[in-house]
């Protein structure tokens, strides 16, 4: 078993690498994407700050709640989109019939799909997440460990979401909008504090769209550290992941039987 | 000893049918209708270990849904199949070990970066250890003579470069049996005749068995000893290729450029489709009528600037085993 999680760590590496490379490969576009990230999110934050001069706090939330929050949630997108990129484009990889490349291979399918491609962007996001988290928190190493532990967590529920809702082609059709606009709808809610929703959104937010998992409860562990909470998250993704498998593999059975609606058969 | 044994396959898709127009569309909206199309229809045959077996048809015929079954990607509605003694839909990663496929059409390597990156990362796929993946890759790229460009992008390389380094991707794992479809779509004749070589030895100094798809009469001619013709999803020809070629492959189209003004001419052994002053364009047959014996019609009444020969069309040849009388068309013991 230990071997086998080697071998699956080397392959998932190997990806890493040859993405990373292929992004390098035109060094002022990769430069740029990451420094425009980075911008772009320090913009969002700034309108905050802007709020938070005129209030003192929303909801029980201050500014530095929402700058962790910040930093998790854009750790736990980056962590998707560095490891996991193919998520973002699973529906047009089912609609064009780009699985046959991965089922013609021998390494599980939907982990191959899920490590082929990595956005280069991501570097910003992630940059961004380290730098805001130092800024508020000034952490010790075993600190920094526990926040790359929960923004990895984080990017495995925000990958499975993804998987579940870009899985829907596989019954539907082109649904790539439709599941663009879920992933789009979890990620929004991330970006928005607790404290600021009724009770019943805030079940919605821990169950059906289940952004309290990618930054409410971080935020809350990296507050007031609770071995119960960090156990929630960690059932909570490892649940996720393997209901997304599930569902992704019951589709992957019509996707081989060619009767996908989207799928042009003939040769 | 058969590596590859397919028994009655056979394969329907249902598809959406809907009526033309905006109409036909909501309706279908309101109240889908599915039809049901045959893509491959109860096919049988065997290919030996070490084979080179040329599967051909027009578009639609079957080919790729064929190869998908026997890759594993996709499952059959009916009959039975093995690959290397596994049944491809049942045991798909661990057939994948073992054998090698190219799609002509859609790229298994990284646009961005050299080949050998990679083949590199294809070697951690397949799970070849450090030394003999460095070993391997010294054989492919003797074999494949990709020392010139392999550490170049793969965006700079030319189609046929391309296609040398996507075949040479597909056999560092030494796969016994490897699917190639159309790996010559595209490319100009010089490149052509590379891939074909290389084919070749392919074959002859690693004893691959290889199963090949293409829309080329000249692949098939110069590659295969047998072939297989599939049409509307059924086998209708199975022979060896020297009796494709001395049966069907006949027709030749010329076009000649004139050196000087020729306003009268005339052939007999040849039916003439367009004739300018500045060139003519005709068909023959070879069944019935040798190059030679046109060229020496054509020599002797004009002066020649340029001759090229096209092949015929997949379609061509389909229609003319069609139109032979019944039992011409049928199975043919491979030779």
């Amino acid at each position: 078993m230990f071997t086998e999680a080697k071998r699956v760590v080397r392959f998932v590496f190997q990806y890493f690498s040859a993405n990373l490379q292929s992004a390098m490969e035109y060094r002022g576009a990769f430069l740029s994407q990451v420094v425009f990230m980075f911008l772009n999110n320090l913009m969002l934050l700034f309108f905050w700050w802007v709020l938070f001069t005129q209030i003192e706090s929303l909801n029980g939330w201050s500014f530095e709640h929402v700058m962790l929050l910040y930093a998790v949630a854009s750790g736990a997108y980056a962590c998707q989109a560095l490891l996991f990129g193919g998520s973002f484009s699973l529906s047009r990889a089912v609609a064009e019939g780009r699985l046959d490349f991965y089922l013609a291979l021998p390494k599980p399918v939907l982990l191959h799909v899920l490590i082929s491609r990595s956005s280069a962007s991501a570097w910003g996001d992630l940059a961004f997440s380290l730098v805001i988290f130092a800024l508020t928190t000034a952490p010790s190493p075993g600190q920094l460990l526990g926040f790359l532990i929960l923004i990895l967590a984080g990017g495995v529920v925000t990958t499975s979401f993804a998987v579940l809702a870009h899985s829907l082609s596989f019954w539907l059709g082109h649904s790539e909008q439709l599941a663009g606009q879920l992933t789009e709808a979890l990620l929004t809610f991330s970006l928005y504090p607790e404290g600021i929703f009724s009770a019943t959104t805030r079940l919605v937010l821990y169950t059906a769209i289940p952004a309290g998992f990618v930054s409410y409860l971080p935020v809350r562990i990296l507050k007031d550290f609770g071995l119960a909470h960090v156990g929630m998250l960690l059932v909570f993704a490892l649940g996720l992941a393997v209901a997304a498998r599930l569902v992704f593999y019951r589709g992957l059975r019509r996707y081989e039987s060619g009767n996908l609606v989207v799928i042009n058969a003939l040769d | 000893m058969a590596v590859i044994e397919v028994n009655g396959l056979h394969k329907v898709f249902r598809t959406k049918a809907k009526e033309p127009g905006l109409r036909g569309s909501v309706r279908s909206l309101l109240r889908p209708a599915y039809s049901e199309v045959v893509a491959v229809k109860d096919i049988s045959f065997a290919v030996e270990a070490g084979e080179l077996l040329a599967f051909i048809g027009p578009n639609g015929a079957g080919k790729s849904t064929t190869i998908k079954m026997l890759t594993g990607i996709l499952n059959p509605t009916a009959g039975t199949a093995q690959v290397l003694g596994l049944v491809p839909w049942e045991a798909r990663r661990q057939l994948a070990y073992t054998i090698g496929s190219v799609f002509g059409q859609k790229s298994q390597l990284w646009y961005h970066l050299p080949a050998l990156d990679s083949f590199r990362l294809l070697g951690s796929i397949y799970e070849i250890a450090g030394r003999d993946l460095a070993k391997r890759l010294d054989q492919v790229v003797e074999l494949f003579e990709l020392a010139e460009f392999i550490k170049t992008p793969v965006r700079k390389l030319s189609l046929g470069q391309r296609m040398r380094c996507e075949i040479a991707a597909s056999i560092l794992h030494r796969p016994k049996v490897i699917f190639l479809d159309e790996p010559t779509i595209g490319l100009d004749v010089v490149a052509k005749l590379k891939i074909r070589e290389l084919i070749k030895r392919l074959n002859e100094e690693e004893k691959t068995t290889i199963f090949l798809t293409s829309h080329d009469a000249g692949d098939i001619e110069q590659l295969c000893k047998r072939v297989i013709v599939i049409n509307h999803g059924e086998i209708i020809l199975d022979t060896s290729t020297s009796y494709l070629r001395h049966n069907y492959l006949t027709t030749r189209i010329v076009n000649v450029k004139f050196a000087a003004p020729c306003p009268e001419l005339r052939l007999f052994h040849a039916e003439i489709l367009k004739h300018t002053e500045k060139g003519v364009k005709f068909r023959i047959n070879t069944r019935f009528t040798s190059i030679e014996e046109v060229l020496g019609e054509l020599f002797a009444q004009a002066d020649i600037e340029d001759i090229s020969v096209e092949e015929p069309a997949m379609e061509e040849v389909i229609r003319d085993i069609y139109g032979r009388p019944a039992g011409e068309g049928e199975q043919h013991a491979a030779g």
